[in-house]
């Protein structure tokens, strides 16, 4: 018992060293730009097809069920101002995320494990080349721009599958729809709607670099390492949605 | 030349190296032996410092890096090739790939600069055909060719052979043997080669040491090692495969 909480906070401390090191070393050369740009690809557009499905459909769903409900408020011609907000401040972010986490911080945590397991990482160090520098960094560099970008292309998508039932179903002009979608809309909706998945975008890939480049016990801990990665990531989403919200609120004054 | 002095590692409570104190010629082979698990992998990261030195003193080339940070190791790293026990090839990148990459990292070689070097040092592993393939498709001994021209690639001062013929049936075994000895002609690096190969050891070796308990137990040349009364080295030569070709080795004598 007294071991594994030791453990717990060696992990604790070498997670923050980790961030520690990639700030340190953040426009130090060398600076892998074309390393970076590879994995903003990895990692924003190989996930958009799936990002966007998820989305897309999340607006279609979002409009059938809150439309019928609030028809019975007569307060159906609405359904946009609820749908815009849910999608931007919450629902785009968090899907974003856990759609990344899924994807992506699996596949590192599962790649940079193997290389640890298979001493491609000490083989990288020992040829001078520093390892947190060329995966990590360039990863979590990727990771803050691209989470983001899927986000607001979420939120898009999502919106515009709202338009789609709301035309069809409910019978309410596009036209209409996007006075609803944006009057209600104000700075800080975005502003949150931008935070949140730069947030999530961070901890997702900081977390699966930190499983993958501490993997030990072989193949068998790789798949320890994707699990954990993929648990903690999410649970960090959800939660960290809820403080990140708390906070915003407070400082935006909504 | 590389001296160690009084080294020290352990992990939690099990104490690996117990003190090794050593000293590696410079432009010779050096061999270091003993039994699997007893720390000769952990020995040679410990010099590159991929692991963190416990106790003792590491003198590389004249210079003292017992106290050095990871960035301040970097330099040094890169005077040291390395081959390790699994290759340790990256598996993302073909061969060519990988064998150019300390001078793609390290360098601001031209393209047709670093080709040239590559192509040159494949055909030296008797590798030209495996350019472009990925490492996935490549048996043991060729992982071990190609890993052995990454680490010549920069031209190193020393390099660490870590169990070169592990796992190699003995014809590969041969074939890499005869490399590490063509490498020490044509290069003159310092070599260090780790390993419980008897016959591999025999046939590289211009020194050895044996490593027993988490010490150096005997250090000679060939006829030392074969004629030693060391109870521990004739126990381990006792043990040796294959008995005939290490036969051959004892005849001469
Ligand atoms: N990173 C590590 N963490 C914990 N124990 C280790 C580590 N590396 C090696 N060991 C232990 O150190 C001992 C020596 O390992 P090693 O140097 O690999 O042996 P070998 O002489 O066969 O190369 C083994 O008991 C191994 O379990
Ligand atoms: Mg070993």
């Amino acid at each position: 018992m007294f071991k594994e909480l030791r453990q717990f906070f060696i992990s604790i401390s070498d997670y923050f060293s980790l961030g520690l090191r990639v700030l340190g070393g953040l426009f130090v050369r060398p600076l892998y730009i074309n390393e970076t740009f590879n994995q903003m690809y990895a990692i924003g557009v190989q996930s958009l097809p799936i990002v966007a499905l998820t989305s897309f459909f999340t607006g279609m769903i979002l409009t059938l069920q809150s439309g019928h409900e609030m028809a019975v408020f007569g307060a159906k011609m609405y359904v946009g101002t609820l749908v815009s907000l849910s999608l931007i401040r919450e629902l785009g972010p968090v899907l974003t995320g856990l759609v990344v986490a899924g994807r992506v911080g699996a596949g590192t945590a599962a790649e940079l494990g193997s290389m640890k397991v298979t001493e491609q990482i000490d083989a990288m160090r020992a040829m001078g080349t520093d390892p947190v520098k060329k995966l990590v960094t360039t990863r979590l560099v990727a990771g803050t721009i691209m989470v983001p970008m899927l986000s607001v292309i979420a939120d898009g998508l999502g919106i515009l599958g709202a338009l789609f039932i709301a035309n069809a179903t409910f019978a309410i002009s596009p036209q209409f729809f996007w006075k609803t979608v944006m009057h209600p809309l104000t700075v800080n909706d975005i502003m949150m709607g931008l935070i949140k998945p730069l947030i999530f975008g961070i901890m997702i890939i900081w977390t699966a670099c930190h499983m993958g480049i501490t993997t030990t016990g072989g193949t068998a801990g790789v798949g320890k390492s994707t699990t954990v990665s993929v648990v903690v990531s999410s649970v960090l989403i959800l939660v960290g949605d809820y403080f990140i919200t708390q906070i915003l609120i407070w400082f935006l004054g909504m | 030349m590389i001296e160690l002095f009084n080294i020290k590692k352990s992990f939690g409570i099990q104490e690996v190296l117990k003190g090794i104190t050593l000293s590696i010629p410079k432009g010779k082979t050096t061999v270091v032996l003993g039994r699997s698990g007893c720390g000769k992998s952990v020995l040679l990261k410990v010099i590159l410092r991929l692991l963190p030195l416990d106790e003792g003193q590491i003198i590389i080339g004249g210079v003292d890096t017992s106290n050095f940070s990871d960035s301040e190791m970097m330099p040094i790293r890169r005077k040291i090739g390395m081959l390790f026990q699994s290759s340790a090839l990256f598996d993302s990148m073909t061969v060519w790939q990988n064998v150019a990459y300390p001078l793609l990292e390290n360098t601001k070689l031209s393209f047709d600069e670093i080709d040239k070097r590559v192509m040159a040092l494949l055909d030296f592993v008797e590798l030209p055909e495996a350019a472009e393939k990925l490492p996935g498709a490549l048996s043991g001994g060729m992982k071990k060719r190609v890993a052995l021209a990454r680490a010549l690639i920069a031209q190193p001062e020393y390099i660490f052979y870590d169990e070169p013929t592990t796992g190699l049936d003995p014809i590969t075994a041969s074939k890499i043997n005869l490399l590490i000895k063509r490498t020490q002609n044509e290069y003159g690096t310092t070599s260090v080669v780790v390993t419980h190969d008897m016959v591999s050891a025999l046939t590289v070796g211009d020194f050895f040491a044996f490593i027993h308990d988490g010490k150096i137990a005997f250090t000679g040349n060939r006829n030392e090692v074969l004629k030693s009364s060391a109870k521990e080295m004739q126990d381990f030569i006792a043990d040796a495969e294959p008995r005939e070709i290490l036969q051959e080795f004892l005849n001469i004598k």
